[in-house]
């Protein structure tokens, strides 16, 4: 059995292999998606980095400027540009002309001198995320404003103005730039077991369910091969794809990562070559685990379609722990590392901080790859055994 | 040589093959006659393993068909019903994927893919993908297939199925050599003019069941009707015309 049993399985091997790389549709979607996410995030993060890192000077429409000479010569000595508001403020800000104006109300002036609350107006839509910075900083503006107004009235007093102040609150973020990197990172590492899941899906699907809608299946099966060669050799070409697909988003990443000004939001990650062959090591036990379960879900399905249609909610299968996390995260416990998918959401998490991986790590990861992808296996010849794979929907 | 015992196979609650015996020999081509849905395509299926028979027994060149199909299907070249090929595959890159299958040594099976795109005149689409391929030519490609480990035992399902005058011609012709050379052809159609102009001996099946079985002149004979299509009509539905019924 042995030698021929191996030769099959390289026919077979070697057959799908060349009916995927002319197969636009798989190849597209075994590339396409590890290639260009990598660089849309980085895009983002940039984005966003530059946002953060320049602000812009802050111009303040002011509605009854006259009203509040002292307010507005405070705004401009804090550096903002205060302007002559629009005719129609609310239509403008609701049409997003201006991210805000600020209405100094008339009797300002008088219940100002008296010591009673003046009323200031800012009108912003709430709605619109790229003026949220600006409302946020003339918000802290104007605040800013009346806690020194009040202070000086305090003083004039005689009051001692630490008396408004029982509390001092410090913040002390004990997350080093690295680990806060991470917690960006980990839509990367989301997108990196995506591509695992991605990059064998299309030839899993047009290797079973392709290949009984082309009724191509029932003169295979005809043939005196052992039909654990046959699904071996389907297996294999299935694997080389997601493996492809993992090692070109992993590059892709670490490149990416490297041409983006993460230091400009704050943080700091350093994506050596190191990082990314650890980050490869981390995702590679994925993709047989989800070979073998898509070569099932497709075989099990009556017709293409139906194999797409499995296949695509199965897509979600890896995202949910990525997607749980992400909104509530959950301290990383060694068993997660035997769960395929969860596995790689948390192991990776761990080499992106920055912290080394360990040998019960690996241990659990391969381990559970190994048995998971086996018995599935087992499953998928049964079936091929079985008359039912004939079955066409 | 083929020898089929009592074959039966049921899906759910379907009886497909009722019971099926019939001996097909070397150098002889033996047609399955039927109308559509009389079990024909199931028990192809039977013959080479595809299919379990829930009772009965196939025996190919003496090897019990269930027991070791492996072995059985070596001594077979089958054309199922669909003839399924890889279309972004040539012509010959889809014969040839077999001839590894079959474990043949690579410069046997170049030498035997050549000696096929001779023999079925497959010059011209040899290397082109079959995605486009007409039915003639989709039918030679998989005739090639079949044929590529020359086989001592050949199954036609239908082989001239949506073929012009000249494609079937040559399948004719094809079968013919395959019994001159002493092969084993057992072929099936739901065409009288078919299996008439081709078969040496014809088992007709209706409702799963062989009801007859002979020669043309013979089943002719047998039915007392003027002409072998008569003789089917005859055979597959007696009740039709009760003054042709088989005597017994």
């Amino acid at each position: 059995m042995g030698a021929t049993w191996l030769r099959l399985v390289l026919t077979v091997f070697r057959k799908e292999m060349l009916d995927g790389i002319r197969d636009r549709r798989a190849l597209a979607s075994a590339l396409a998606f590890p290639l260009m996410s990598p660089i849309l995030v980085a895009f983002m993060f940039t984005a966003i980095a530059q946002d953060h890192a320049e602000p812009p000077v802050l111009e303040l429409p002011v509605v009854g400027a006259e009203h509040a000479p002292g307010l507005v010569g405070f705004l401009e000595s804090a550096g903002a540009d205060v302007v002559d508001a629009p005719d129609a403020p609310e239509a403008a800000v609701s049409a997003g002309d201006v991210p805000l104006v600020i209405v100094v109300d008339e009797a300002f002036t008088d219940r100002f001198r008296e010591g009673r609350p003046a009323r200031v107006e800012l009108m912003s839509d709430s709605s619109r995320n790229a003026h949220r910075t600006a409302v946020a900083r003339a918000e802290r503006l104007l605040e800013a404003w009346s806690s020194q107004v009040a202070l000086q009235r305090l003083v004039l007093r005689g009051v001692d103005p630490t008396l408004l102040s029982p509390l001092k609150l410090q913040k002390v973020d004990t997350a080093t730039p690295q680990q806060r990197a991470a917690n960006l990172l980990e839509m990367l590492v989301m997108m990196a077991v995506m591509a695992a899941f991605l990059g064998s899906m299309y030839l899993a699907m047009d290797s079973t369910a392709g290949e009984r809608e082309r009724r191509s299946l029932e003169p295979l099966l005809s043939l005196p091969v052992p039909r654990s060669a046959l699904v071996a050799g389907k297996f294999v070409a299935a694997v080389l794809f997601g493996v492809l697909g993992v090692a070109l988003a992993t590059t892709t990443i670490v490149i990416a990562m490297n041409h983006t000004p993460l230091e400009l939001l704050g943080v700091r990650v350093v994506l050596t070559a190191r990082t990314g062959l650890a980050l490869f090591s981390v995702l590679l036990p994925l993709v047989p685990v989800a070979a073998a379960v898509q070569l099932l879900v497709a075989s099990g399905a009556t017709s293409f379609k139906e194999a797409q249609t499995w296949l695509s909610m199965t897509l979600f299968i890896p995202m949910m722990p990525g997607m749980i996390m992400t909104v509530r995260p959950v301290n990383p416990q060694d068993w997660m590392g035997a769960v395929p998918g969860l596995a790689q959401q948390v192991l990776s998490g761990k080499v992106l901080r920055g912290d080394g991986l360990e040998a019960l790590d690996f241990t659990l990861l391969y381990g559970s790859s190994l048995i998971g992808t086996t018995m599935v296996l087992i499953v998928l010849t049964r079936l091929f055994h079985h008359e039912r794979i004939l079955k066409r929907g | 040589m083929i020898d089929a015992r009592n074959l039966r196979k049921t899906f759910g609650s379907v009886t497909a093959v009722e019971d099926v015996s019939f001996h097909a020999p070397d150098g002889r081509i033996t047609g399955l006659l039927g109308p559509n849905g009389a079990g024909k395509s199931t028990t192809m299926r039977m013959l080479h393993g595809l299919m379990r028979p829930d009772s009965g027994r196939v025996e190919v060149d003496g090897i019990d068909v269930t027991k070791d199909p492996v072995s059985a299907r070596r001594r077979v070249g089958v054309l199922p019903d669909a003839l399924g090929l890889y279309p972004r595959l040539t012509a010959v890159e889809n014969v040839r994927y077999y001839a590894d299958l079959h474990g043949m040594s690579s410069t046997n099976a170049s030498h035997r893919v050549a000696e096929l795109v001779d023999l079925l005149d497959m010059h011209g689409i040899a290397d082109r993908p079959t995605s486009g391929f007409s039915q003639g030519e989709r039918m030679k490609v998989a005739l090639a297939r079949a044929l590529v480990h020359r086989p001592q035992n050949v199954l036609l399902d239908e082989p001239t199925n949506g073929l012009d005058v000249m494609s079937t011609r040559a399948v004719r012709q094809l079968v013919r050599n395959l019994r001159e050379d002493g092969r084993c052809v057992v072929f099936s159609s739901h065409i009288m003019q078919e299996v008439a102009a081709l078969c040496d001996h014809i088992v007709v099946v209706a409702g799963g069941r062989v009801v007859a079985e002979g020669t043309a002149d013979e089943l002719v004979a047998r039915t007392r009707a003027a002409s072998l299509e008569d003789a089917f009509v005859a055979l597959v539905i007696p009740d039709a015309v009760p003054q042709l019924r088989e005597t017994p």
